[in-house]
């Protein structure tokens, strides 16, 4: 076997092995994201009566049905209209193939960025990020969803 | 300056798929459609054909040139490596949803409406990039050394009998 053949056959195990690499990630990525939008997930806002602040949480119970260690990064954040964070909680856990790892959010909204302790009044930005990486975090997907009330 | 058939006729459906196509398909689809999708996909439809069909055009002129040269030549050699380094181009273009620039991180979507509602999606596939970059490296070299094996393999020499020879004399 001379040099150009010997180039000829590494490139084409490496061609395999790309399509390989991408396929079998992009499966993982997508089958954790189908077991997060499919399977159960809540969540709940309660007021302490006591003290007048928000409890947020938010839990979810994802499985990984694909081939390879899959990480799942979870960030809620709230900000107020000058972008300053009120309240901010993130996870980060690694899912096995075949595993399920549950995961939950507490956020405490203090009650003086709540107007008249009414939530319905409160103007600010509520922020979700999920980062899903996979093949030691080299490829993955990450979004970002940012909504705001009171009609900013 | 001969031009090999079958180079022109890849060449004109690689101009009408990849070139016409494109250029015409805003007067064959509907404008909504368009407009949705650059406002849910985050991407600028008009702009991605226009680049399709640089792409289109740029590969057919490619797909002439190496009908016209001949493979084992110097410029054969220069249009193989060209034509690599522009198919690393098309691979950018397709996994990074028509950004070259960003380097196999796809990024989707982008803001709406008054209350800043927003979502961003992006796709980090850079790996697959420096992949297929050392394929295309490798490919590279491997025409390099096809070329200088061509070079060092002799002629076929034209033998006479020396009985032949002496026979003339």
């Amino acid at each position: 076997m001379n040099k150009s053949q010997a180039l000829k056959l590494s490139t084409r195990i490496l061609i395999v092995f790309t399509i390989l690499i991408l396929v079998i990630s992009l499966y993982s990525i997508l089958s954790l994201i189908f077991s997060i939008t499919s399977g159960t997930s809540n969540m709940n806002l309660d007021k302490n009566e006591s003290t007048g602040d928000y409890m947020l949480s938010f839990s979810l119970n994802p499985r990984n049905n694909a081939f390879l260690d899959v990480s799942l990064f979870l960030e809620i954040k709230i900000f107020d209209l000058n972008k300053q964070v009120i309240a901010t909680e993130s996870k980060y856990v690694i899912i096995k193939p075949g595993g399920t790892q549950s995961l939950s959010l507490n956020l405490t909204i203090p009650s003086e960025f709540v107007p008249e302790g009414d939530l319905e009044k409160a103007q600010g930005y509520f922020q979700l990020t999920m980062s899903i990486k996979t093949l030691g975090d080299l490829i993955g997907l990450t979004q970002v969803m940012r909504i705001g009330s009171g009609g900013k | 300056m001969k031009v090999k058939i079958r180079s022109i006729i890849v060449a004109t459906l690689i101009l009408i798929l990849f070139t016409v196509l494109p250029l015409a398909s805003p007067m064959l689809i509907p404008q909504e459609f368009f407009n949705a999708f650059s406002i849910q996909a985050g991407i600028d439809f008009a702009s991605l054909l226009n680049k399709v069909a640089m792409i289109g055009l740029a590969m057919g002129i490619l797909v002439l040139l190496r009908g016209i040269v001949e493979k084992n030549s110097q410029a054969g050699l220069t249009l193989s490596i060209i034509n690599k380094v522009f198919w690393f181009i098309i691979v950018l273009f397709i996994i990074g949803m028509g950004n070259i620039e960003r380097f196999g991180l796809v990024v989707l979507g982008g803001s709406s409406g008054d209350n800043g509602a927003t979502n961003i999606v992006t796709l980090d596939l850079r790996l697959i990039v420096y992949l297929v970059a050392i394929i295309i490296t490798i490919m590279i070299v491997q025409s390099i050394f096809e070329y200088q094996e061509s070079k060092h393999t002799p002629e076929p020499l034209n033998i006479t009998h020396p009985r032949e020879n002496s026979g003339n004399n």
